[in-house]
């Protein structure tokens, strides 16, 4: 019993002894290398096929020092193809991941490499975090009119009670006889009313300001705001048809394959859970499974409700005002970079139209019809604005 | 006397109705003539199966005055399309021009203006692993074409928002930058 349990000591010590001269050696080395480098080379270069801890298009690297040397990963950096065929570790990994071949990093250095392996052993925890994002400054953020658009006549009450308050003193006055000033009063009354009347008839189908609620909670302000995303990358064929477009999901699947979760400002009453789970709508509908990284199911469109809608007898091109009169969005559409929710901006009336076609000028210089096909127009008509060339046209819209 | 007041009341009740939730849309005085009878884009068309008016066309089918491609979306297809697939469009100044923009609204997001990987998103610490186009030197004309087809890796397809005369426009473009 003793000799075993000093047997035990002896060969503990040395295995303890053994360890720590070994992890020394090993921190030796990697203090040479600096992950904070590593993990900045890792993030331009390697994050497009791999993570540390998930299979993404190439295998996970946490810790591949402990399974491959030096010379290999320098090897399979610099030239993949030719490695996967000499070494057959590399050509099991390459037939094991779909053969889908690794890109070349030739203008990565032995250095280099030595600093991404320094980061795939200490990971992220081991590098002292430097605050990288800053806060966002969109300009006009903040505008209280676009912040959160209450109901515009949400204070309704004190209509009817003016009316109410017209009738109790018309009835006062009638009932004392003083016949003049009830008349008086009641012919106010009558066009006071009248005005409101008015007023309620002319908004009735003009929705500007209709915010609906839609499937997914996406913001408009996280994606053409904070992130500069422009108008088109999504809504891509506004520059051909009539319709703006509503993007299919794989367009949504072009960024959110990789972005899986929300790291932006959570705003309102939801918090990062909620984004996420927005997010996992998007995968539910491409059909794609997270942690397979394939798309693995037939996918569903998204239901979205539409905000914007002309009449039926109204005839309105996207391409027109975009491609040809080269129009912003914004023009008609509103500052939608700083809504959260999309809500109506433009009464999208016929005076609204109308309006515009009388003032705006047809750039006549750098279009190719005027240029080109209607040169003599172009000349007649400098300084032309939409409606001189037949914008108020009834059958330009309606036909 | 008695009569004004009933116009009154009837217009309390008239006006409380101002008050509206701007969730949902507001009342239409035609209806019938607002609606439109045909199918609208991205509407219902309850005679198909899914309801939905816009169908994805039948597998095999051709558009009108389009070409199909005719490279696979594998390794192969794209080491092909980098040796085989050539332009059809002559570089001149409206391409570039017109590739300009396209690559600013579909591809600077993540390559950024100048093609060197660092977009908005990258710098926003959103999207990684972007390369610079300059650290690809192996890349052709036929290669951009092909990864903007189908993309590559993390890169997603952008054959939906580019037309194919668009993708050309910006494949020059991308040379251009490249070659910067
Ligand atoms: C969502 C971000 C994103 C967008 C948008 C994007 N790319 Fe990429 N692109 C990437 C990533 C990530 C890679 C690296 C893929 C890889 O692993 O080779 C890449 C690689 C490339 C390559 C090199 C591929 C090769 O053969 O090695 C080209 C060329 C390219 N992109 C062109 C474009 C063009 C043109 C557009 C615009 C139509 C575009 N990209 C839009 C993310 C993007």
């Amino acid at each position: 019993m003793n000799i075993v349990q000093k047997r035990n000591l002896v060969s503990n010590l040395l295995a303890f002894v053994f360890t720590t001269l070994f992890f020394l050696t090993f921190s030796l080395q990697a203090q040479e290398a600096d992950p904070a480098k590593g993990k900045e080379l890792f993030m331009t270069n390697c994050t497009a096929c791999h993570q540390l801890d998930a299979k993404l298009i190439g295998p996970p690297l946490k810790n591949v020092a402990e399974r491959r040397s030096e010379e290999w990963i320098l090897s399979m950096v610099n030239n993949p193809t030719e490695w996967v065929q000499k070494n057959p570790e590399a050509k099991k990994l390459f037939e094991e991941y779909n053969k889908t071949p690794m890109t070349p990093f030739p203008q990565l250095t032995k250095e280099d490499v030595q600093n991404i392996i320094a980061y795939t052993s200490v990971g992220d925890e081991g590098i002292a975090v430097e605050a990288v994002a800053t806060p966002l400054v969109v300009p006009g953020a903040g505008n209280p009119i676009y912040q959160d658009l209450k109901p515009q006549n949400s204070n309704w009450w004190w209509q009817p009670l003016v009316v109410l308050i017209f009738i109790a003193v018309v009835y006062f006055l009638a009932k004392k006889k003083q016949n003049f000033a009830a008349i008086f009063f009641a012919i106010i009354g009558v066009f006071t009313v009248a005005y409101f009347l008015f007023a309620y008839l002319l908004q009735i189908g003009v929705d500007t300001g209709y915010k609906p609620i839609q499937p997914i909670e996406f913001s408009h302000k996280v994606h053409a705001g904070d992130n500069g995303i422009d108008c088109e990358y999504c809504h891509s064929s506004a520059k051909h048809s009539k319709t703006s477009g509503i993007p299919s999901t794989n367009v949504c699947m072009n960024c959110h394959k990789f972005i899986k979760e929300y790291k932006g400002e959570v705003y309102g009453d939801y918090d990062k859970e909620f984004f996420d789970a927005e997010i996992a709508k998007v995968y539910e509908s491409a059909g794609w499974d997270v942690s397979k990284f394939a798309y693995t199911s037939e996918g569903k469109p998204i239901e979205w409700t539409r905000v914007h809608s002309l009449p039926d007898f109204v005839f309105y091109n996207h391409s027109q005002h975009v491609n040809v009169a080269g129009l912003e969005c914004q023009t008609c559409h509103g500052p939608v970079e700083e809504m959260h929710r999309v809500e109506q901006f433009s009464p999208l009336t016929m005076d609204w139209c109308i309006s515009c076609h009388r003032d705006t000028e047809v750039n006549m210089d750098d279009n190719g019809y005027y240029r080109g096909t209607y040169e003599a127009l172009q000349k007649a008509h400098k300084g032309a604005t939409v409606a001189d060339m037949g914008g108020l046209e009834c059958g330009k819209c309606h036909y | 006397m008695y009569r004004l007041v009933v116009l009154l009341i009837a217009s309390i009740v008239l006006l409380s109705a101002c008050s509206r939730d701007r969730s949902k849309p507001n009342i239409q005085y035609t209806p019938d003539m607002y609606v439109s009878i045909p199918y609208e884009p991205y509407g219902l068309n309850t005679v198909m199966n899914d309801s939905m008016a816009a169908q994805t066309p039948p597998a095999g089918s051709i558009a009108r005055g389009k070409m199909p491609y005719r490279y696979d979306n594998n390794n192969d297809g794209y080491e092909s399309a980098k040796e085989n697939l050539q332009s059809p469009l002559e570089t001149n100044a409206e391409n570039l021009a017109n590739g300009k923009k396209m690559f600013n609204i579909y591809c600077a997001i993540c390559h950024g203006e100048q093609g060197d990987g660092k977009g908005k998103l990258v710098e926003n610490g959103k999207f990684f692993g972007v390369p610079a186009f300059k650290d690809r030197p192996y890349i052709t004309d036929g290669s951009i074409y092909h990864v903007i087809y189908y993309g590559r890796n993390m890169m997603g397809s952008h054959a939906s928002q580019l037309t194919e005369k668009e993708r050309w426009q910006v494949v020059q473009y991308v040379q251009k930058l490249k070659n910067k």
